[in-house]
């Protein structure tokens, strides 16, 4: 029951996470490869701000979003001017640079030894300790995640960004500044998976690089590909499906050097399925018209 | 003939792509409240001209002077800013958005589609709502759009779509429209239709560049024509002017 918790848990986080990276790939059509780096730095600032600094879960989250922010937003303001596969690059090599702060500034981050112990968040004198707690106050930040992005989806700025997606030169010709958009709806996604990372850190208690890798990020991709790109709800969707049946293996006779490759084959096999047999994944996106009234 | 060419005009614009000269030191004007056509044979570098106009390209040398402001260097949604609007030879519509979506879409920028705005309550906006929903009504209905407003682009025929790329056009409140080949794959039903819209949006003030191919159009409802070969222009004039030039016949109309 305990671990059946622990994977609601887990299913949060990792909701918020595609949720994220939802809102560029799905949304506006700019495909990243670097969510992992985003939900790094919320989960290294949560980390090094709770065990080092004292600081309080809710204020280490706030300063995590705002580094995110603002590294997303110079990432955005210098490449999201590139087109396609050319930002996809971009995106990587940003993702290799970030892993590497992670890695090698050690009197920061201690570096492969990662860190260890980091506290539950406590609000108000309550602590969220224990795994029913956790996975409500992470369910909690998955429901008010899913409801900016629906309302970011649904706004008159939502369907400027699907805009951009069917064509940014076509969106430029009706007069909306399209790097402004692409700009700032890359710096949300940064600061949500900021949260997502910092969720994280608190719920496995322990972080290192090695989480963040460019894996993290295609696999994050992969559950929104799965989930439904456009649609948030499909985001919560595939999280749930990508997360709880590899885990299914643990309650197998499967020794643990096994499983991994067999939960990498698995995701690698299911986004290939789901490219070839469903490309608009387990819940297609909806765009609501609008109306006259 | 003096004509007033303090609207618009371009002064020696010039685009290369490596050797191949798009558009040679081409200046010609255009007068406020006119309807004027660019001809020429493909790749005589039309379109190549309305991307230098809109920003889409960056000219190599020379000017482009809109309401005494010089656009080269603008970005395509300054220009639109400015009060300059264009369509696509591939229309660039929304597809997957309603016919709706596309004009709205279109009308000028608002605090409703900013970041901030989304968070804003309902009744902060409404009012700036009322008046944008009121001007799509307006264009639908002006162009027989009206009972498909909540239609997927997509699912529109060729020849609503075009309309649609025209009230999208029109949405952006823009005095000068630039509109590239409007009447391609139309019927004859429907260019009728629109050469008589076009001359209704020149009636109520509007000034138009076009680019098309339908001579037959072109000279019906142009009333200057300027004609493009090989990237310079070789001639312009009124309709008859143009019909009457020999150069022109044999260059472009081939016979």
């Amino acid at each position: 029951m305990i671990y059946l918790i622990y994977v609601i848990s887990l299913i949060a986080v990792y909701g918020i996470l595609t949720i994220s990276l939802n809102l560029t790939v799905g949304y506006t059509g700019i495909l990243s490869v670097a969510q992992a780096a985003f939900m790094g730095i919320g989960a290294y600032a949560a980390a090094i701000l709770l065990t080092q600094w004292g600081f309080n879960f809710f204020t280490a989250l706030l300063v995590g979003m705002a580094i995110a922010g603002l590294v997303s937003w110079g990432l955005a303001w210098a490449t999201l001017r590139l087109k396609g596969d050319y930002y996809v690059i971009a995106s990587f090599g940003f993702q290799i640079i970030i892993y590497n702060i992670f890695l090698n500034w050690i009197n920061l981050t201690r570096g492969p030894f990662g860190i260890r112990q980091i506290p539950p968040p406590e609000a108000l004198g309550f602590s969220f300790q224990g795994p029913l707690r956790y996975a409500i106050f992470a369910l909690g930040f998955l429901v008010i995640c899913l409801f900016v992005a629906r309302r970011l989806g649904e706004s008159p700025y939502g369907k400027v960004l699907r805009a951009i997606r069917e064509d940014e030169a076509a969106a430029a010709s009706i007069g909306k500044n399209v790097a402004r958009y692409k700009i700032s709806i890359f710096t949300v996604s940064a600061m949500l998976a900021s949260v997502g990372g910092a969720l994280y850190a608190c719920l496995i208690t322990y972080i290192d690089p090695f989480t963040f890798t460019i894996h993290e990020s295609i696999f994050i991709l992969a559950l929104v590909i799965i989930g439904g790109s456009g649609n948030v709800y499909g985001s919560v969707i595939g999280a749930a499906v990508l997360i709880s049946i590899p885990e299914m293996l643990r309650f197998f006779d499967v020794p643990t050097t096994v499983a991994g490759p067999i939960r990498e084959i698995l995701y690698g096999a299911l986004m290939i399925i789901f490219l070839r047999l469903r490309p608009k994944g387990l819940l297609p996106e909806r765009i609501t018209s609008g109306v006259m009234r | 003939m003096d004509r007033d060419q303090s609207f618009f005009r371009v002064e020696g614009l010039s685009k290369a792509f490596g050797g191949l000269h798009a558009v040679e030191k081409a200046t010609f004007g255009v007068e406020k409240g006119s309807l004027t056509s660019l001809i020429g044979p493909n790749g005589a570098g039309k379109t190549t001209l309305f991307d230098l106009i809109s920003g889409f390209l960056t000219a190599d040398e020379g000017r482009i002077i809109f309401k005494d402001q010089d656009l080269v260097q603008r970005k395509p949604h300054e220009i639109v800013g400015l009060g300059m609007a264009r369509t696509f030879q591939h229309l660039g519509l929304f597809n997957q958005l309603s016919v709706w979506d596309n004009v709205f879409l279109a009308l000028p920028a608002k605090r409703r589609e900013r970041l901030w705005g989304v968070f804003l309550p309902r009744w902060m906006l409404r009012q700036e709502e009322r008046a944008l929903e009121e001007r799509s009504i307006e264009i639908l209905n002006f162009l027989g759009l009206g009972e498909k407003a909540g239609e997927q682009v997509a699912n529109l025929s060729w020849g609503d779509q075009k309309l649609v790329s025209v009230g999208r056009l029109l949405a952006t409140d823009g005095e000068f429209l630039l509109l590239d080949e409007p009447a391609s794959g139309l019927s004859d039903e429907q260019i009728e239709h629109l050469k008589s819209l076009l001359r209704g949006l020149v009636s109520r003030g509007k000034t138009i560049l076009l680019i098309d191919h339908n001579m037959e159009a072109v000279m019906n409802i142009s009333d200057w024509v300027i004609v493009l070969n090989f990237g310079k222009i070789i001639a312009e004039g009124k309709p008859a002017e143009i019909l009457a030039n020999e150069d022109v016949v044999r260059i472009y109309l081939g016979v």
